[in-house]
């Protein structure tokens, strides 16, 4: 088989790819409808939708690519890793001729110098495109850094939010050539940066987790457990002293259940601190002051039905809560019978509750806190809008959303332990689904009663799959 | 006196899907014995092992381990058990000194000169990542952790796959004391069968989900027999149950089952021939019986 045939059988072979196909074709009609509005109207979304496709498009060869270099015959014979290198070049070489042919009678029509704009959206799209290739090759490895693609997005969100993309169409029109050099050069050094044998042995051999099996568990928890021996150097000490007073509780407990409550409990938890640590304050805080200002803005335009919108935020812990691997999956052998692991996850999913309670409450505190204080944004930055964009936080007074609806995250999680992907394909939307109509719901919430009943079927609903799981069902 | 019962299969069955991972299986082990559970990869080994603890739940027939059924083990059972998995899941963050210290919390009767024996022995760095530890020194602390409690029952599940040949020879050096104690009863699956055949008493030879071979492992090395006959002119002379034959010139080795050794000495002799009759080994025998879809018992 020639190389390129086995590097290209990868993009037809597996099927959660033509989920992202279409999710990349799906900005195709998004761009054709809002093509025609280029020249019309001031703000100009239909080359943002170019940019998106081609970063989602990266993304995909990227992570692909990158998954391939970890192959060591990959590295090994010969042909095979500058044939990867040579592969994403052409690929999004190619797939940006595809919009610049949908936009192409726009720009025919916006200026005279069509084709030098013409290359100047191509080179765009390509450094766009480079730029998310090398944001997935940084992230998903031991030494990687977390994230990074969700950077991506935020990227994309500010740049909406702050219409840069109209101001980046109005300069590609009316100076191609400042915008085409740069995205040139940008567009060669990253074809050089990824062509280097340093970086292509960096990858071979690495223990990576691609975006097409991050619900796969195994390679999740190779990738975790890589991840955590790495972040463990910066080990708080505080853990050698819990680690010491947990087994010393542990030795003198005489009943098997307490112990293994704690056990499983001081686990959980202590896996746990390694791997969030920072990194989830900083996400959650990035978030909350995306959130913010973001549905300011939509709350400036359309006020009363969404104001509630911002509730959102406590839907992200039930995100959190699918991905939670019970004590009772454990193979590691402990002396603890069926029963005893269901207590000890019921304890497991109140205690990861209790501190998603805290977690989330400390940041949408500090979000009210410092909301008064927070600048607001005058309508001549955010553009298109006519009014001047505040900082909005969610009510504190809401925080019981979050034990209400994370059982509901606990039940995917316990149902899907084996197939993740299926999970997130099948359960996730629903949980979605069920967050979703729960925030527009505020007032069906209103009636008497209404919360806690729902408090007791989701939690009710959890102890029996997941009793039904412990007791009767194969743990591993 | 009957000896008593530490695993009691009966009729279990247990299916993946289409597969069936089990098939019918009828099985008692007794207290004390070393059993090597042999079989090719997929044949049902580790899933036996796992019912054994309760893990899995078999879809018809019951499994009772120390006298109750393994679903229902409390801690109080799970106590007199270790069990080294064939993934060996570990703690990957902790460092070996703390999965140590976390797992002998649960025990009263944790061993401390034994694990630092172990610890000696296996060169284990106590205070290494276990994540960072290589597949050898994984298995290493994985068995640390399933013998050092003194488990009454011992579950092993593929131990030595990931082991180098010392580390393999001192293993089964250590589980040759480990044996000394009476009343051990020790499972244990492999693929290397000439490292078990110094430690197992029984053998159990399994094939696609059935048990084909259930047997003291005495019985079974007497019930196969290598008969080298030199100086052969003309045909073979014919002996009872032949299982395999091979002829080069003057010389034929014949595999013999359940042959009385001194009726074919005296066949041999009556032919004039030179007869040379040996023992197989455990690796030899379970080629012929997966090759020859021999059924022992």
């Amino acid at each position: 088989m020639k190389a390129l045939n086995a590097n290209l059988k990868i993009f037809y072979q597996r099927p959660i790819l033509y989920l992202w196909y279409l999710i990349i074709l799906a900005q195709l009609p998004a761009l054709i409808i809002s093509a025609h509005d280029i020249n019309k109207t001031h703000n100009q979304i239909g080359p943002m939708f170019h940019l998106v496709m081609l970063m989602l498009f990266g993304l995909l060869v990227g992570s692909l690519q990158k998954e391939i270099m970890t192959r060591p015959v990959t590295y090994c014979l010969p042909g095979h890793h500058v044939l990867s290198n040579r592969l994403i070049f052409w690929l999004g070489a190619l797939f940006t001729l595809i919009p610049i042919a949908l936009l192409f009678n726009e720009i025919k029509a916006s200026t005279d110098n069509y084709m030098l704009v013409a290359a100047t959206v191509w080179s765009v799209g390509m450094a766009a495109y480079y730029l998310s290739v090398w944001l997935s090759f940084q992230e998903g490895y031991s030494q990687g850094k977390p994230c990074l693609v969700g950077l991506l997005w935020a990227i994309i969100f500010m740049v909406i939010f702050f219409g840069g993309h109209t101001k980046l169409w109005l300069v590609t029109v009316q100076t191609p050539l400042m915008v085409l050099l740069p995205s040139l050069i940008a567009t060669g050094f990253s074809h050089v940066y990824l062509s280097r044998i340093k970086h292509i042995r960096n990858f071979c051999g690495q223990n990576i987790i691609g975006m097409f099996y991050k619900w796969d568990m195994r390679k999740v928890t190779a990738y975790r457990t890589a991840q955590a021996t790495e972040k463990v150097r910066h080990r708080l000490k505080i853990s050698a002293f819990v680690e010491q007073f947990i087994t010393a509780k542990m030795k003198n407990c005489p009943v098997w259940k307490k112990k293994a409550l704690l056990g499983f409990i001081y686990t959980s938890f202590d896996r746990m601190f390694i791997i969030t640590q920072l990194d989830a304050v900083v996400i959650m805080s990035l978030l909350l002051i995306s959130f913010g200002y973001a549905f300011g803005r939509i709350h400036a335009n359309i006020p009363a039905p969404v104001a509630s919108m911002l509730d959102i935020f406590y839907i992200f812990p039930v995100f959190g809560a699918m991905m939670h691997t019970f004590p009772s999956h454990s193979t590691l052998h402990i002396p603890a019978s069926r029963k005893d692991k269901f207590h000890a996850s019921v304890a497991s999913a109140i205690s990861i509750v209790i501190f998603a309670m805290v977690f989330v409450g400390i940041l949408i505190g500090l979000a009210n806190i410092i909301k008064p204080y927070m600048p607001v944004i005058p309508p001549h930055i955010i553009n298109p809008s006519d009014h001047s964009v505040s900082f909005s936080a969610p009510s504190l007074s809401h925080i019981y959303i979050i034990p209400m609806l994370m059982p509901l995250g606990f039940i995917a999680s316990v149902l899907f332990n084996n197939n993740r992907s299926k999970m997130m394909i099948i359960a996730g939307p629903v949980v979605f689904v069920c967050c979703w109509f729960y925030v527009m719901s505020q007032t069906f919430l209103n009636i008497r009663f209404a919360v806690p009943a729902i408090f007791t079927i989701t939690w009710l609903g959890f102890i029996i799959v997941l009793q039904r799981r412990c007791m009767k069902r194969s743990l591993v | 006196m009957a000896q008593k019962e530490i695993i009691r299969f009966s009729q279990v069955t247990k299916r993946f899907g289409r597969t069936i991972a089990l098939d019918n299986i009828d099985l008692s082990i007794n207290e004390g014995s070393i059993v090597g559970l042999v079989g090719a990869n997929g044949c049902g080994k580790s899933t036996l092992i796992r019912h054994a603890i309760g893990l899995y739940l078999p879809d018809s027939g019951t499994c009772r381990t120390l006298g109750i059924d393994a679903e229902h083990l409390t801690g109080d059972e799970m106590v007199q058990i270790g069990y080294v998995h064939q993934d060996g899941e570990l703690l990957d963050w902790m460092t070996v000194k703390q999965h140590i210290n976390y797992v002998s919390a649960y025990y009263d009767n944790w061993n401390k000169e034994m694990q630092n024996n172990f610890v000696k022995q296996f060169d284990l760095d106590l205070k290494a990542r276990v994540g960072k530890l290589s597949p050898g020194k994984r298995q290493q602390l994985a068995i640390l952790l399933a013998i050092c409690h003194e488990p009454k029952l011992l579950l092993l599940d593929e131990p030595a796959a990931a082991l180098d040949p010392i580390a393999r020879s001192r293993f089964f050096d250590l589980l040759l004391d480990i044996i000394q104690t009476q009343d051990r009863t020790i499972i244990i699956s492999s693929h290397i069968l000439s490292d078990i055949e110094k430690v197992i008493d029984h053998v159990l030879i399994m094939d696609e989900g059935r048990i084909i071979n259930d047997s003291p492992f005495d019985e079974l090395l007497e019930s196969f027999c290598r008969v080298k006959l030199t100086g052969l002119e003309g045909n073979v002379p014919i002996f009872d149950n032949v299982v395999d034959q091979q002829r080069r010139g003057k010389e034929g080795i014949l595999i013999l089952k359940n042959a009385d050794r001194t009726t074919v000495q005296n066949t041999a002799s009556r032919y004039g021939y030179h007869c040379e009759i040996s023992t197989l080994s455990l690796e030899d025998i379970y080629k012929l019986i997966i090759n020859n879809n021999l059924v022992v018992n």
